[in-house]
């Protein structure tokens, strides 16, 4: 009778992983070390180790501490959020097209910082207002489609919810317009937030949003296993032994929570939560214990590099790091598209 | 540098003794003839007495004139002028027009900017019949001419005004056309207007702040732009200037560009947004720049 | 250990998908649900793991009320086989098979030797073992199915329902599948209930046959009780009669031709 080496298909699985994980982290750390060069003046890396260390003029550990290196981890940690926060909508949804965005709270974020912006409240430079605005509007959005899919029995179906998120997207897309309509002076500053950018980096966001990053990815990642058997089939799930709905509602409350805390700093940013997991799954496979980091790291390291292109490509100027992402996001995603159809895979 | 202002100051002088040759055009008996910013000649057989302003520099220089009881209706950006009379209608954004609503006050004259944009927008005004007078002053020397111009339109004497506003004007480029590279105070202005945007050479700021005895660090720029924040660190302004309405503060500043010149020697001054227009009121922005610019120079202009 | 259904009465609406059923089963036994499409057969089986909540009626699983027991104690005792099978993912057969774990495992802990000998030995009574490396989206419609079986063998259930298990399979496949449940239900006294609307099959395999129509029981009892003309023909609309094949050892059934729908 044919057998199989079970453990031993295991163990070289968890190597690979282990591989991988390794192999990326180092790249992470490179990329940040190499981006920490890279700018209006380009610093050697002789210079950046001296300052890391705690040398440096006062003005090179200005640029390179609290301008590059605050704005390439902030980069980093939206990068991997978002890029969590997709592989995680793709699970829920069993879908590839899925983006930490489906749930329309994108549009709900920026309506919460267009009122910010227009009302100017909150006082003092809409640091605190407009992250604070944008991110209970991201909730208030998951609220709002969460509670229009729930049937009787508290059973919520996925397809429903995605149809709600379409028009609740809707809905608070029309208001952001009617918002930029009634702005006066302050169009330009909704304009460039929701283009996503990461020119107003500060440690002290980096401080905020870090937790709550931590917290959601945390919670995606030890759901893995559960995301896995999600992947069968709901069905699949449930003779399983899942208790598939509440399962489901952990990780959209904790794919809004790092979406939310990226969002409300930098933004809306595209194309990340999309493509970066979805380029994990082809490199790396299904299996959410090893494409949750997969797209964590992936993510991080594409951010760093996207920004250091959006705070260079122009001279003396700011390129919304969104915009960026935009443009090499959908050609690529559209190689996708192609190539898919020829595999008919994920 | 010095140069240009020589020329600016002469021009500004030229510009006046033209006008006040062609000023009010009275070949006919109360004929007024304007010619507009497209080089159009406009006539009117008598001062328009129902005139849409679609502007706030447009309205803001009526209202200077003193002739607003002459104005029907404004754009939004007007509408929220001190010193506008009651029951002056308030049409919107000029691009989302209502025709119906601006032919329904029945104006003898429309006032508009002669944007690319606005260029359909006026041919249907005109294909209805309307009178449509369209500006586009981008500097102080157009400015002036603007209001010239619009003060032959209103049949009224601008002389006064524009004279009041040059002899100050002149008052400050003098201290200040001879002022070499070095002497010149650098400034970073961010408009909170614009999205936080700095501006380069080609706009108003940028001239006020070149008049005012500065040098705009992003002066080699043109338009509007955001500024990198690590440029700004690395050209190290003296000043920096950003408008009333925005919410920066010198703490933020201090988080943003570190001990740059401008933040150690607490040089971030608040300027009132409405005067950094082309209006009359950019007299009082080129007055209050010279004096955060150039203290030593204008003591007269501390506030 | 018995599975014994008690008036299980489930409706998705207002109308009753399933109504009044009432059934016991005994380890090592093999029942039959036999229904045309539409009789609630399906509905059946997710209500006996509690899948779907029946609003009436008892289901106990070795004498406990599946009520009082949570989703994954269920799924440590009752294995599920469905209908369908996704394809659209790159798992491996191994992958998936290792699911069938999950029940036993807590939440975060790894699978330990037992856990994959068991997978080992799944996948070997399935025959599938050759397949372990091998994407799900690369297997043909019988080799998937197969991997599930394994899968829900993977549970270590003393019940396996299965729906339909023999639809996408080749003839051959058909008869391994079958043999292989008659085994575990004779060899590990396993209690297993087939969905199926193949006569023949049920007549060869099954123990007991449930005949269900629009949601009720029409008949139930052994193999030659319930598989009568009268039934046949009043259930499924056909004429056709039940016989002992010498060949096979076992009952066959032969149709003889469709009989008009109407008869009551």
């Amino acid at each position: 009778m044919v057998t199989v080496d079970v453990a031993s298909i295991q163990n070289r699985k968890y190597a690979r992983w282990g591989t991988i994980t390794i192999g990326l982290s180092a790249a992470l750390i490179i990329s940040i070390m190499v981006c920490l060069t890279i700018g209006a003046v380009n610093i050697p890396v002789e210079k950046i180790i001296e300052v890391l260390s705690g040398g440096g003029t006062r003005n090179e550990r200005q640029i390179i501490i609290n301008v590059r290196l605050s704005r390439i981890v902030l980069g980093a940690l939206v990068g991997a959020a978002l890029a969590v926060a997709g592989a995680a909508m793709q699970g829920v949804f069993r879908n590839p097209m899925a983006s930490p965005y489906v749930l329309g709270v994108s549009s709900g974020a920026a309506f919460g910082a267009s009122i910010a912006i227009v009302l100017g409240i909150g006082g003092l430079s809409g640091t605190v207002s407009v992250p604070l605005m944008a991110f209970v509007f991201c909730f208030l959005t998951l609220f709002l489609v969460y509670t229009i899919s729930r049937t009787k029995g508290g059973y919520v179906p996925v397809e429903t919810l995605l149809l709600a998120g379409i028009a609740v997207g809707a809905f608070f897309t029309a208001l952001v317009s009617l918002m930029k309509y009634f702005s006066g002076d302050q169009l330009t500053a909704i304009v460039f937030w929701m283009m996503g950018g990461l020119w107003d980096a500060k440690w002290i966001q980096v401080g905020i949003s870090l937790p709550m990053i931590v917290l959601g990815t945390a919670i995606i990642w030890l759901l893995s296993r559960d995301l896995n058997t999600l992947m069968v089939g709901e069905e699949h799930a449930l003779h399983l032994g899942l208790n598939v709905n509440q399962i489901r509602l952990v990780i959209l409350l904790a794919a809004s929570l790092v979406t939310a805390a990226a969002v409300a700093f930098t933004g809306i940013i595209g194309f990340v939560g999309l493509v970066i997991p979805h380029v994990a799954r082809l490199l790396v496979g299904p299996d959410h214990r090893i494409l949750i980091p997969a797209s964590i790291l992936g993510g991080a390291i594409f951010m760093v590099w996207m920004d250091t292109l959006a705070r260079t490509v122009l001279p003396m100027a700011e390129l919304p790091v969104g915009i960026i992402t935009a443009l090499l996001g959908a050609p690529f995603f559209i190689y996708l598209i192609i190539s898919r159809r020829r595999q008919q895979g994920w | 540098m010095t140069v240009v202002a020589v020329l600016v100051v002469a021009s500004l002088a030229a510009a006046m003794v033209l006008l006040q040759g062609t000023g009010t055009d009275t070949d006919d008996e109360g004929t007024i003839s304007v010619v507009d910013d497209r080089g159009k000649t406009v006539n009117f057989t008598a001062a328009p007495q129902r005139i849409v302003s679609l502007g706030s520099s447009f309205t803001e220089i009526i209202i200077a004139l003193d002739e607003s009881d002459r104005l029907v209706g404004v754009d939004y950006s007007g509408a929220a002028l001190s010193g506008l009379p009651e029951g002056v209608v308030d049409l919107g954004k000029t691009s989302s027009l209502s025709m119906e609503a601006l032919i329904g006050l029945e104006p003898d004259c429309v006032i508009i900017w002669n944007f690319a944009m606005y260029e359909s927008l006026i041919e249907s005004m005109e294909g209805l019949g309307l009178k449509v007078v369209a500006f586009y002053p981008k500097n102080v020397d157009s400015t002036l001419s603007t209001m010239e111009r619009m003060g032959d339109l209103l049949g009224s004497d601008a002389t006064e005004l524009v004279d009041g506003m040059l002899a100050r004007v002149n008052a400050v480029v003098a201290k200040t056309a001879n002022l070499t590279d070095a002497q010149r105070t650098s400034v970073y202005l961010e408009l909170a207007s614009k999205g936080g945007q700095t501006t380069g050479n080609g706009t108003l700021s940028n001239e006020l702040i070149y008049l005012a005895g500065g040098k705009n660090i992003f002066a080699n720029g043109t338009g509007y732009w955001l500024a990198n924040t690590e440029e700004v660190i690395m050209r190290n302004p003296s000043v920096i200037v950003v408008e009333n309405s925005s919410a920066r503060d010198l703490q933020y500043f201090k988080d943003t560009y570190g001990e740059v010149d401008a933040v150690v020697d607490d040089r971030v001054y608040r300027i009132d947004a409405g005067t950094l227009t082309t209006s009359p009121r950019l007299v009082d922005a080129l007055e209050d720049l010279a004096y955060w610019l150039q203290p030593e120079l204008f003591p007269e202009l501390a506030p | 250990m018995k599975l014994s259904v008690q008036g299980v009465s489930f409706r998705y609406r207002s109308s009753d998908v399933v109504s009044d059923v009432s059934f016991e089963a005994s380890e090592g036994q093999i029942v039959g649900i036999l229904g045309p499409n539409g009789s609630g057969k399906t509905t059946l089986l997710k209500c006996i793991n509690r899948v779907l909540a029946p609003y009436q009626g008892t289901v106990l699983i070795s004498g406990v009320d599946t009520r009082e027991q949570s989703r994954k104690q269920i799924a440590r005792q009752v294995g599920v086989v469905p209908q369908s099978a996704q394809s659209n993912f790159p798992f491996t057969a191994l992958d998936i098979v290792m699911m069938g774990r999950t029940p036993d495992l807590e939440r975060f802990e790894r699978e330990k030797e037992t856990d994959l000998d068991i997978v080992r030995q799944a996948m070997e009574m399935t025959n599938t073992a050759f397949l372990a490396d091998r994407p799900m989206d690369q297997l043909s419609g019988g080799e998937r199915q197969r991997v599930i079986i394994a899968r829900a063998l993977a549970q270590r259930p003393k019940v396996l329902l299965l729906d339909e298990p023999t639809l996408h399979l080749d003839v051959n496949h058909q008869m391994e599948i079958l043999d292989l449940i008659a085994r575990l239900a004779r060899e590990e006294r396993m209690l297993v209930v087939i969905v199926t609307h193949d006569l023949s099959l049920a007549a060869r395999y099954c123990d007991r046959i449930i005949l269900m129509r629009r949601g009720r029981i029409v008949a139930a009892g052994d193999v030659v009780q319930a598989l009568t003309r009268e039934n046949m023909a009043s259930v499924f609309s056909i004429d056709a009669t039940i016989y002992y094949d010498e060949r096979i050892g076992a009952h066959n059934v032969a149709v003889i031709g469709a009989v008009k729908e109407g008869k009551a």
